[in-house]
């Protein structure tokens, strides 16, 4: 705790108000995530392999919720505030449904390999690795894949009006759950009490994350950024790149990270997970042994997350979570494609990991 | 030594992540224009007046 209020004030004292309010929003996701065992990839996993629907229904009940919250404010404060929104594109998709093969390899998506990274999970740190160095590849192609091909920018609101597209969002959430719970076997449909504080406290840290920083909330910009830092330090010269280049994002390499909204809410996650694995009265046991070769696999997995989180306009926090909060068609589009990939990382899994793996394919796991 | 650490318990695997976190926070500060506190936003961009300029992964 004390390590968390030193960095709180630390944070206040050197880059001020915002910038400690987004720090704690941070702690406050990482402590729900990993205190009530929230997470994305692991519902989608045991959706399809126990036909569990409970992960995944607490996650649409706090999309829903942020969306109650989020959309009105969007309509009310349009000058102030920004929704995920990006257009929906070929690459885009493609990516999607690349990074949910890839999440169910190293069983963490964007937040998850955060929170895992935070709660000791050693499989989590090296994909987290990969991530980092894929995130920022990706922002140097991303001008090349946004080339090959994308739609206008389409919400729900733009359809049907804020309390149409409110609506709307919310019936969507609702077919998805029927589906779910079609799926799921009887005592595996309703969530768990811990699931539904989650989703709740979730919903809320996400609608204070577009109320502090007025942009919902995010992931993978702040890593793209971590490795553009890192490579600078190197001595590159990033200012010739498209990206990098480009007015906002060579503001953003060149201030602080404690300036960041996106850097800020990362390390508030990864914070947030270590303490609750160090209030443990017994930590998690830590991951399964495995191969130099598994480890490379699954650092090359953490890499192709990053690069398609990118490549992608997000990952399932920036483009499902929120885009979906906030009435973009594009999470809509980035659901189904990452779930369909999700299928196919779930058989893949076990395949490159399997030289130590237990064989229930849980060793290791532990992901969110 | 990699294996080694990779197998260490969570706690030391936590503690890691936590000190690449610290360590890329002070590089950072080493190549990074000073944080001007006069300049820093208001607490809450909600009621402040002011457009959001802060970047996200849906950005292109």
């Amino acid at each position: 705790m004390l390590l968390a209020l030193a960095a709180v004030f630390l944070t206040f004292a050197t880059a001020g108000p915002r910038a400690a309010l987004l720090l704690l929003v941070g702690l406050g996701f990482g402590l729900t995530l990993e205190g009530l065992r929230f997470g994305f990839a692991g519902p989608w996993r045991t959706l399809v392999t126990e036909r569990d629907a409970r992960g995944l229904l607490a996650q649409f009940l706090a999309i829903g919720l942020t969306a109650c919250v989020a959309m009105p404010l969007l309509a009310s404060f349009p000058t102030e505030l920004n929704g995920a929104h990006a257009p929906i594109g070929l690459a885009m998709i493609v990516a999607a449904f690349v990074f949910g093969a890839a999440m169910q390899v190293v069983m963490g998506c964007g937040s998850g390999t955060l929170v895992n990274a935070g709660s000791g999970n050693a499989i989590a740190l090296v994909a987290l690795l990969g991530f980092v160095a894929g995130s920022f590849l990706g922002t140097l192609h991303l001008g090349w894949w946004s080339s090959l091909g994308v739609l206008p920018l389409l919400t729900l609101q733009g359809l049907f009006g804020t309390a149409g597209g409110l609506v709307a969002t919310l019936l969507g959430l609702g077919v998805l759950a029927a589906l779910a719970l079609g799926r799921a076997v009887p005592g595996k449909r309703l969530p768990q009490g811990r699931l539904w504080l989650a989703a709740l406290l979730v919903a809320l840290l996400a609608s204070l994350n577009l109320v502090i920083a007025g942009q919902s909330w995010g992931v993978v910009y702040g890593l793209g950024l971590w490795g553009a830092k890192l490579v600078s330090a190197a001595g590159a010269d990033l200012s010739g790149t498209a990206f990098w280049g480009s007015a906002a994002h060579a503001e953003r390499l060149s201030q602080s990270l404690l300036t960041d909204v996106t850097s800020l809410t990362n390390i508030g996650l990864i914070l947030g997970a270590f303490l609750v694995m160090r209030w443990r009265e017994k930590p998690d046991p830590q991951v399964a042994p495995l191969s130099a070769r598994s480890w490379l696999v699954v650092l090359l997995a953490g890499l192709v997350l990053g690069y398609s989180a990118r490549v992608a306009l997000g990952c399932n926090v920036g483009a499902f979570f929120s885009g979906v909060s906030t009435g973009s068609l594009h999470g809509w589009a980035w659901f189904v494609a990452a779930f369909a990939g999700s299928l196919l990382g779930i058989r893949l899994r076990p395949r490159l990991l399997l030289p130590l793996l237990s064989p229930s394919g849980s060793a290791a796991g532990g992901g969110r | 030594m990699m294996t080694a650490l990779l197998q260490a318990s969570r706690p030391r695997v936590g503690g890691l992540s936590l000190i690449l976190v610290l360590l890329l926070l002070l590089v950072d500060h080493g190549q990074s224009r000073p944080i001007n506190p006069y300049q820093a936003p208001a607490p809450v961009a909600l009621g402040s007046g002011v457009a959001p300029t802060a970047a996200h992964c849906t950005a292109p």
